[in-house]
């Protein structure tokens, strides 16, 4: 009774045996991700009506996670009017690639909005999409008055396809990045 | 304490057994003429050997006018309690005797002895009949029939809800997974056509690629479970088998037609089998389904982007000899699933503005529509399955299983207007089974097995889940020991994995680690018949799984659970060691139930923990997991039982209740279902409109689901708190139709009638938008015989 089963199961084991070994034979290995496009590199670029341009960003090029994200501080003067521009960038690839243009084309879809809090700096977005509403990759910063503590600027980029109502609460963020800023003398 | 419970429980439980027959008012069903009836009557005797004079133990005796059925007892006793007054003819058969049928008079309590003649044909080929004699302590259910039927048009996860103690987890209205006792995902084992399902059951928003038009019965065995399925049956296992291969001449067919409002699901599934006259032992079958839904609605708004396509079709060939026999069979299971829009977000703000919305974002301008846009998943999951069975003699039965699987997921995400996935997994699984059944010595019955499992993953566009290989080598044995009204079981089984994962680690360097993993499972059950249709049983059982490859090496931002996931390289398999108490009151003629408690303790049970800080991208800042071990323990009670109210009309009641903690931050586990109570009346016609009408019914049901107030809270493991509790009612009615000597089955289920506005808990798409409103589904089932013998 015996002897039958032993045959049975050597069969057995013998054909899973080629299953596997037949089924090991590939030995691929993983590929390098293509990544997609994605922005890593939030610019602001800012011209005063007098003194020196102020220029910050904001910049993880490994994306999420790994290495920590490098960002500016903003510091403006006071009593000044800054005419800004937000240039969006892949720093991920080389050379980097400009993505502010096609955020631009697909304006009616996109929106930016700026959040100030703790610094005397009002923003005003000064561009327009094809339907007369704000996009925000221009702007003009006000500023008053200095401050003792510095404050945040957070720059919110929102795809709002087909709903886009000038509410930062739409949509789907696309950036929501955070920059120290101030005001000093 | 528990034990107290349980004590306490038990003791209602009999004292319930005991009265509730004893208080039943019996309806007559067999009047004789006029006199006044008596229904607490008691028909007994002995099942005995003509020629002997032998008890026969375990004789099968079936009263055709009650269709009642029980069995003799180990002295040759059988009885029948509470017959009226009347005429019974009773059916007595057993293995290897000629078939008896016995009419008697009743008038008062009486014994009758049942003799019965050796039949000399049955003797050589002995067979085992599906009996309905419960030989697992463990608790399982099935279903089949009519309460399958019920199911049709539903997803294969949806028709499991049926049983007490099993729930979905939802991602929307067209991706659901099992939930049983509390555990789901890849701890739970799907046994499909006897080949382990593998496609990427890691995902909680990976439905199980499975047709539920291929079966025609649905297996569930409820808690760890794996000596005799494998590893990962932690939580439990379903068992999906095909119908029978047509084992009688001729061609036959069925078509399922399917209609529903609402979503405006439109299905048909056909199924043609055969037999040829030629060639006996060949059979066949070739099946297909085809399905599409649109966008579902809730009770104020359609859900954007929710509809689904999906395409099935099988192929199965079998040549069946008594001593061996071989099949082959091939499915391939395909869809299309919507995911609906507004739950695509970018951050944790867009989650918080979602949540404090309400309701999505362009739910008054979103409408019905059959396209499927992006976000969307395109599923496919092939099989191939080739099983051969020999009849070794004199040693019992062995069988062999080779199945070939492979699953590509590919997930369409909403950016991207290139034709690419953002994601594209690829599975490829080998497995084999050898199982020797031997014939029963003594009295011992068992089996011993063992079996390979070979898998291969691969990715594309995305690099969330490793490449991986992993090799799983196990054997096992189980013994079934059975004397009088006494039942053991007792199995062990031993695994062996080996897995290699392949990395490329920061999109550069190749890294390459390897695990190796071996574990034991055991189980331990007893089975106590005490008699008067009451059965206790008790068992331990245990499965391990080893951690998977998600959990060592995911890295990244999960966009369905907005969340950052970090792997954890150093994990060590988890264990479950499930305790079951339960007692079962069958064969009744008013009251039948299952009352099981149980208490799944998992020591190393793998979670993903949320870490202090954030982690901070472009898209803002994401809350940060990581996976880590802690005991865990899964601990409830099922209840299931009908009774017959009148004679037509029976009370069919399900209640499941888990709790579920993490021992060692001693807190309660997120998404563990709430308590579920469901009830429903049915009332059975006799036959109707001059009996062109058969199996008629209808039904009135509730389904209650309480709030989870169990959330965990010492630390914060979710975005919105559990929606409150919802009543749902349902209705449904069937009959069968005879156009002359063809029958057709039709049947209408009404699911949510008030169209009630609500939100599940274990559904992801509570924090975006309400669950399906009210829904009418109607079906039609036709079975034709083609050719006849």
């Amino acid at each position: 009774m015996k002897k039958i089963f032993r045959q049975y199961l050597a069969l057995f084991l013998m054909g899973s045996f080629a299953i596997a070994t037949s089924a090991c034979g590939d030995d691929d290995n993983p590929n390098p991700i293509e990544e997609n496009e994605q922005i890593t590199t939030v610019e602001l670029s800012m011209v005063p009506t007098k003194g020196n341009n102020v220029t910050a960003t904001w910049k993880d090029t490994d994306g999420a996670g790994g290495q920590a994200p490098t960002i500016t501080s903003i510091v403006l003067k006071p009593n000044i009017t800054y005419t800004g521009t937000v240039k969006l960038l892949d720093e991920s690839k080389t050379p980097a690639a400009d993505l502010t243009t096609e955020i631009k084309n697909e304006g009616v879809d996109h929106e930016l909005f700026f959040n100030v809090t703790g610094a005397n700096v009002t923003i005003t977005k000064t561009d327009k999409d094809t339907n007369g509403r704000t996009i925000g990759l221009e702007f003009t910063a006000q500023t008053t008055t200095t401050g003792t503590t510095p404050g945040t600027l957070q720059v919110v980029l929102k795809h709002q396809p087909g709903i886009k109502n000038g509410n930062q609460a739409t949509g789907e963020t696309d950036i929501e990045v955070t920059f120290p800023i101030s005001v000093q003398l | 304490m528990i034990k107290k419970y349980i004590g306490r429980l038990l003791s209602l439980l009999i004292v319930l057994a005991y009265t509730l027959p004893a208080t039943a008012q019996e309806q007559p069903s067999n009047s004789d003429n006029g006199t006044e009836q008596d229904c607490g009557l008691t028909l007994s005797g002995k099942t005995i050997d003509h020629d002997t004079r032998e008890p026969l133990i375990g004789a099968t005796i079936y009263i055709k006018e009650l269709d009642r059925a029980t069995a003799s007892d180990e002295y040759g006793n059988y009885h029948f309690h509470h017959l009226c007054q009347g005429t019974y003819t009773l059916k007595v058969t057993y293995i290897g005797y000629e078939q008896e049928s016995y009419t008697f008079r009743i008038t008062n309590s009486s014994v009758r002895d049942l003799q019965l003649h050796t039949d000399a044909k049955q003797l050589k080929a002995v067979e085992i009949i599906g009996s309905h004699v419960k030989t697992q302590a463990q608790s399982s259910e099935t279903i089949n029939g009519r309460d399958l039927d019920k199911t049709r048009g539903l997803s294969f996860s949806e028709s499991l809800k049926t049983i007490a103690g099993v729930t979905t987890l939802q991602t929307g209205p067209t991706i659901s997974k099992p939930v049983i006792h509390g555990l789901h995902s890849s701890r739970i084992l799907l046994l499909n056509n006897g080949v382990r399902q593998e496609g990427q059951q890691w995902g909680s928003e990976h439905a199980p690629e499975i047709d539920p038009f291929v079966t025609t019965e649905m297996h569930i065995v409820k808690g760890a479970a794996g000596v005799r399925y494998g590893a990962d049956a932690v939580g439990g296992v379903v068992i999906v088998d095909p119908r029978p291969l047509r084992d009688s001449i001729g061609i036959g067919a069925e078509l399922n037609l399917l209609g529903s409002t609402n979503n405006r699901q439109e299905g048909i599934s056909a199924m043609i089998d055969g037999n040829s006259a030629k060639l006996p032992p060949l059979s066949w079958r070739l099946q297909g389904t085809f399905k599409k839904a649109g966008n579902a609605k809730a009770p104020d708004y359609y859900l954007n982007n929710t509809g689904f396509e999906e395409r099935n079709f099988s192929a199965a060939l079998g040549y069946t000899k008594q001593n061996y026999g071989a099949e082959l069979f091939f499915s391939q299971f395909h869809t299309e699933l919507g995911i609906l829009r507004e739950s695509h977000i970018g951050n944790l703000t867009d989650l918080n503005n979602a949540i404090a919305r309400g309701r999505p974002e362009n739910a008054d301008t979103a409408d019905f529509t059959y396209t499927i846009g992006r976000p969307y998943q395109d599923v496919t999951h092939n099989l191939f399955k080739a099983k051969a069975f020999a009849n070794t003699g004199e040693i019992g039965k062995l069988e062999f299983i080779y199945g070939l699987q492979q699953n590509t997921r590919k997930e369409f995400d909403v950016h991207g207007g290139d034709t690419n996935p953002a994601l594209q997994l690829n599975l490829t699984t080998h497995t084999t089974e050898a199982v020797w059944e031997h014939k029963p010595i003594g009295n011992f019955s068992g089996s011993v097995g063992a079996s390979t499992v070979y898998k291969h993953n691969t990715y594309e566009y995305d690099d969330f889940l490793p490449f991986y290989t992993s090799i799983t080598a196990g054997a096992f044995a189980a013994e079934h020991w059975q004397r009088n009204k006494l039942q053991l079981e007792a199995g062990l089984r031993y695994d062996y994995t080996y897995l290699q994962v392949k990395k490329l680690k920061n999109n550069e360097t190749l890294i390459q680690p390897e695990y190796t993993f071996n574990n034991l499972s055991g189980t331990l059950g007893a089975l106590y018949d005490v008699g008067y249709h009451l059965t206790f049983g008790l068992s331990a059982t245990s499965a391990w799984r080893a951690p998977g490859a998600n959990e060592l090496f995911s890295e990244g931002v999960h966009h369905s659970s907005v969340a950052y996931e970090v792997g954890n390289p150093n994990l060590d398999p988890e264990q479950a060691y499930n305790f079951e108490l339960s007692a079962e009151y069958y064969g009744n003629q008013r009251f039948n139930g299952t009352l099981s408690i149980y208490n799944n303790y998992i020591s190393n049970y793998i979670y993903a923990a949320p870490l202090p800080n954030p982690v901070l991208t472009l898209k803002g800042a994401f809350p940060a997991y990581a996976y880590k071990q802690a005991d865990a323990s899964f601990r409830g009670v099922d209840l299931t039982f009908d009774f017959k109210l009148l004679s037509q009309l029976t009370w069919v009641s399900k209640s499941s209740i888990v709790r579920a903690r993490n021992l060692d931050t001693d807190d309660h586990l997120v998404s563990i279902p709430s308590d579920r109570f469901d009830n429903k009346l049915t009332y059975e016609f006799d036959k109707l409109g001059n009996h062109n009408l058969a199996d008629t019914y209808i039904g009135l049901g509730g389904l209650y689901v309480a709030k989870q107030t169990r959330t965990p809270e010492k630390s914060d493991q979710d975005f919105a708190p559990a929606p409150a509790a919802y009543f749902l009612l349902n209705a449904e009615a069937g009959t069968t139709v005879y156009f002359g000597k063809q029958p057709v089955e039709i049947g209408i289920t009404g699911n949510n009638l008030l169209n009630t506005a609500y939100r599940d808990y274990l559904n992801r798409f509570r924090y975006f938008a309400d669950e399906m409103g009210r829904i009418i589904m109607f079906r039609l089932k036709i079975p034709l015989n083609i050719i006849k013998a």
